[in-house]
């Protein structure tokens, strides 16, 4: 569609407000210099929009504050562009600072999160064994409980008078069994 | 002394406007008529310094004008250079303050006051430089341009709106700007003149003298309330560029950090409210009708149309662009051209400031682009604000909160029930974790009280009517204009370039197109794909695989591009319901043939295109391939045809 076109069917219902605009006053739109400014940014208008009374009047107020027994003179006046400039080099040292122990707590904490991921994986493993020690337990306790019945039996067995009865007979047996074998 | 003492002295003393000329008749015509057509209250004398000029009528009409006593001209014999005949001028009362003014500024009512007024505010101020449309960092609208006067704007109206909303304001700036130039004379004793030796022929000398003022302590200030018109570049021309390197560069060698005290005030900006306070008054006292519009920041198809909604709007109307920013808030900018203004709002808290700025600039309608990333107290706009709106919808963020009717893979979803979509939504959640039915029933509300749902092709009401009945649709294609793109004839070498435009991602076939390419080097297939544009991944490409990357382009460029690279077809391997697609005008312009999908806007805007071939839009790729394939062989009748049509 032409744009021409476009415009003729888009604007129809716009036509009533054409040449009706209520204007209001001008500083009805003005907003603090705030809402200038991205809401990411660091910077602002900052100190540079503030008026020679209004500056001196803050330096005034973190005189008062920083050392209560002074006032502001000339010559105090003139170390400031020194204090802040100092002031900004050690916010920049800060800032950066911060993102060294931020990207060092960053680290730690992709350490902390593989750690812990290895505890769990650990936590679960020594559980199975837990589990499966558990379970030779019960099977050694039943073998345990088979080998003292067996050894029951076999006492029984050598008691027996059968077993007497036939002790010749085995002596024979191993004498025959003795013969047969070679001498080493 | 007493103050009034000092005030009389004052209003005494005289200021000396220094006007260098070299060339440029009109321009220095334009800038004496503007000097003397306005008288001050401050006494001044205004002295012409005629550098030898190479215009004998200049010279002719600069004589005519001193013989009636209106100025003072100075001629030098021979061509001394800017900087000797600016520091000619100001050396003939050693006892006066300066103004420079370039011949290519003009000035407007009590300016020189306004200016001597900041000078004398404190003894400290070295220089003082006025607000003009054509000064680096004191430029308006835009900062750091080159800028026209607004549309609608004389010299004579801006200078009164700055006189009036900026009254007394100033802003300490770290260098003065030459084309107008208020030096006090305590500065010049204490400093000296201009670097003639190292600066002779202008440019940068002005920057120099700052640096040194500064190191001696005086300041410089940007005076609010002073409008001066430059144009810029009259004397020097195309050697502007050149002179401004090379000024810099002899800066540089005496004072290494000037770059980064000038790159500090640009990023803070701090006159940026001085200008935003003449803008308000501009938008103000602006004739024409406000609208709001509501959009993304995603660019695309979206933002090509705002932009280009807005300009031909622009003779009627004033539009104002919302947007979403970082931390949940809202921007509003002026969509008019050559216009900077723009406003945060940090939403939820300043919701009320917002209202208040929209009722304020008397906005008479809203429209809705987009709502993607936006803070859901915007939908409230409308009711609160109890203003009508339109809404046109650019994909179907209504109804789908993944807005292109796709699932996971990136391909259609043939629309399932709402099972089906709260399935989607349980991977991929929508904004502000709603459910679909209650996203339906909240946007679909928002369309429905909208005076004007417009979409952009048949396929999309269809759709969206099946979810929203009672929405007012309306039917307007994008605007554009009549796009031409000669394609130079390409004989058949046995290989078919198959190009795509625009930025690829999976949904608009990024993922198809791979396949297809990694099919051709698979089957040996004389086929190699093309692509005007980026991809949001990595993928294979040349020579793992025959398709390659132009990289990100203008959208101005592209039928150049589109010539340069002389496909065979084009394709469009889109896996979703597209609403419009730009980039098909462009290929529709080329009158080559298009391979495109059997799904949303393609069908109907191809429907009476001569070389089109839809194809399901979940057609595999080596049967795309083998479409291609069967073109290839057909392309030399194809390409007759379209010499025949021609």
């Amino acid at each position: 569609m032409t744009p021409e076109d476009y415009l003729q069917q888009y604007a129809e219902p716009l036509q009533a407000s054409v040449g009706t605009v209520s204007s209001s006053d001008w500083p009805a739109l003005m907003l603090e210099p705030d809402y200038y400014y991205p809401p990411d940014s660091a910077w602002g208008p900052g100190l540079d929009t503030l008026n020679r009374t209004d500056l001196l009047g803050l330096l005034q107020q973190i005189l008062s504050i920083e050392y209560p027994q002074q006032r502001l003179s000339r010559s105090t006046a003139r170390e400031f562009p020194n204090v802040l400039q100092r002031l900004k080099d050690e916010w920049a040292w800060r800032q950066t600072e911060i993102e060294r122990l931020e990207k060092i707590l960053a680290q730690h904490q992709s350490d902390y999160e593989r750690m812990a991921a290895e505890l769990i994986e650990h936590q679960t493993e020594l559980q199975r064994q837990a589990v499966e020690l558990e379970h030779c337990q019960s099977r050694l306790a039943v073998l345990v409980n088979q080998a003292s019945t067996l050894h029951a039996n076999l006492a029984e067995l050598h008691g027996s008078t059968s077993w007497k009865l036939t002790k010749p007979l085995r002596w024979f047996g191993r004498m025959v069994k003795a013969a047969r074998t070679p001498d080493v | 002394m007493t103050d009034i003492e000092a005030s009389a002295i004052s209003a005494l003393s005289v200021v000396d406007v220094i006007i260098p000329v070299y060339r440029g008749l009109t321009e220095t015509r334009r800038c004496l008529e503007s000097v003397l057509a306005f008288p001050q209250r401050t006494i001044c004398e205004i002295m012409v310094v005629n550098d030898c000029s190479p215009e004998p009528a200049l010279s002719a009409w600069l004589r005519e004008l001193a013989e009636t006593g209106a100025i003072t001209l100075l001629e030098n014999p021979v061509n001394a250079g800017f900087v000797n005949a600016v520091n000619r001028g100001m050396m003939q009362h050693p006892d006066r303050d300066v103004v420079l003014l370039n011949s290519d500024a003009e000035v407007h009512g009590d300016w020189l006051d306004r200016l001597r007024h900041h000078a004398e505010s404190d003894p400290t101020i070295g220089t003082v430089t006025p607000f003009s449309n054509n000064a680096t960092i004191c430029s308006y609208p835009r900062f750091n341009q080159d800028n026209p006067l607004p549309e609608g704007w004389t010299l004579a109206a801006l200078d009164r709106a700055f006189a009036e909303v900026n009254a007394g304001l100033a802003i300490e700036i770290p260098t003065a700007v030459g084309f107008c130039m208020y030096i006090r004379r305590d500065c010049l004793q204490k400093v000296g003149y201009f670097d003639a030796l190292v600066f002779k022929r202008g440019y940068g000398e002005e920057n120099e003298f700052c640096l040194r003022a500064t190191e001696v302590g005086f300041k410089h200030l940007l005076c609010a309330d002073v409008f001066v018109y430059h144009q810029g570049g009259v004397s020097f021309g195309a050697e502007t560029s050149a002179l401004c390197a090379e000024a810099e560069r002899n800066i540089l060698e005496r004072y290494p950090h000037y770059l980064g005290m000038i790159g500090d005030h640009c990023t803070r900006d701090p006159a940026r409210v001085l200008r935003r306070r003449v803008d308000g008054f501009r938008l103000i006292h602006s004739p024409r009708p406000r609208l709001l519009f509501i959009t993304h920041i995603w660019g695309g198809g979206t933002e090509k149309h705002v932009q280009e909604l807005a300009r031909i709007l622009e003779p009627d109307f004033e539009v104002m662009i919302l947007r979403p920013t970082e931390l949940h808030g809202v921007s509003v900018e002026w969509g008019r051209s050559g216009e900077e203004f723009i406003a945060y709002f940090n939403l939820p808290h300043a919701y009320l400031k917002l209202l208040d700025f929209i009722q304020s600039l008397s906005v008479v309608r809203l429209h809705f682009h987009h709502i993607i990333g936006m803070n859901r107290q915007v939908l409230q706009l409308p009711r609160d604000l109890s203003l009508p709106y339109d809404f046109t919808l650019h994909d179907y963020y209504p109804i789908c909160p993944q807005y292109t009717l796709t699932l996971k893979d990136s391909r259609y979803c043939n629309e399932p029930d709402e099972a089906g979509c709260a399935a989607c939504l349980a991977e991929r959640p929508a904004l502000w974790g709603l459910d679909i039915v209650t996203w339906r029933e909240s946007l679909g509300k928002l369309l429905s009280d909208a005076d004007r749902v417009i979409v952009a092709s048949q396929d999309m009401e269809m759709r969206m009517r099946r979810y929203v009945p009672d929405a007012r649709y309306i039917r307007l294609p994008h605007p554009e204009p009549v796009l031409t793109i000669a394609m130079p004839h390409a004989p058949p070498c046995g290989e078919l370039k198959i190009l795509i435009l625009g930025r690829l991602t999976p949904v608009k076939g990024l993922h198809q197109l791979e396949a297809c390419a990694i099919d051709a080097r698979l089957r040996h297939l004389p086929l190699f794909f093309r692509v005007i544009g980026h991809p949001d991944r990595d993928i294979r490409q040349e020579p793992a695989i025959p398709l390659s990357f132009s990289g990100p382009y203008d959208d101005a460029e592209l039928p150049r591009l589109i010539g340069r690279e002389r496909p065979d077809v084009i394709f469009f391997p889109a896996l979703w319901p597209e609403t419009y697609s730009y980039t098909l005008s462009y290929a529709m312009a080329t009158r080559l043939p298009i391979v495109a999908p059997r799904l949303g806007a393609f069908s109907e805007r191809l429907a009476d295109y001569p070389h089109a071939c839809l194809l399901d839009w979940d057609t595999p790729a080596a049967e795309c391939n083998d479409l291609f394939m069967n073109l290839l062989e057909r392309a030399s009748n194809f390409l007759a045809e379209v010499d025949d049509d021609a």
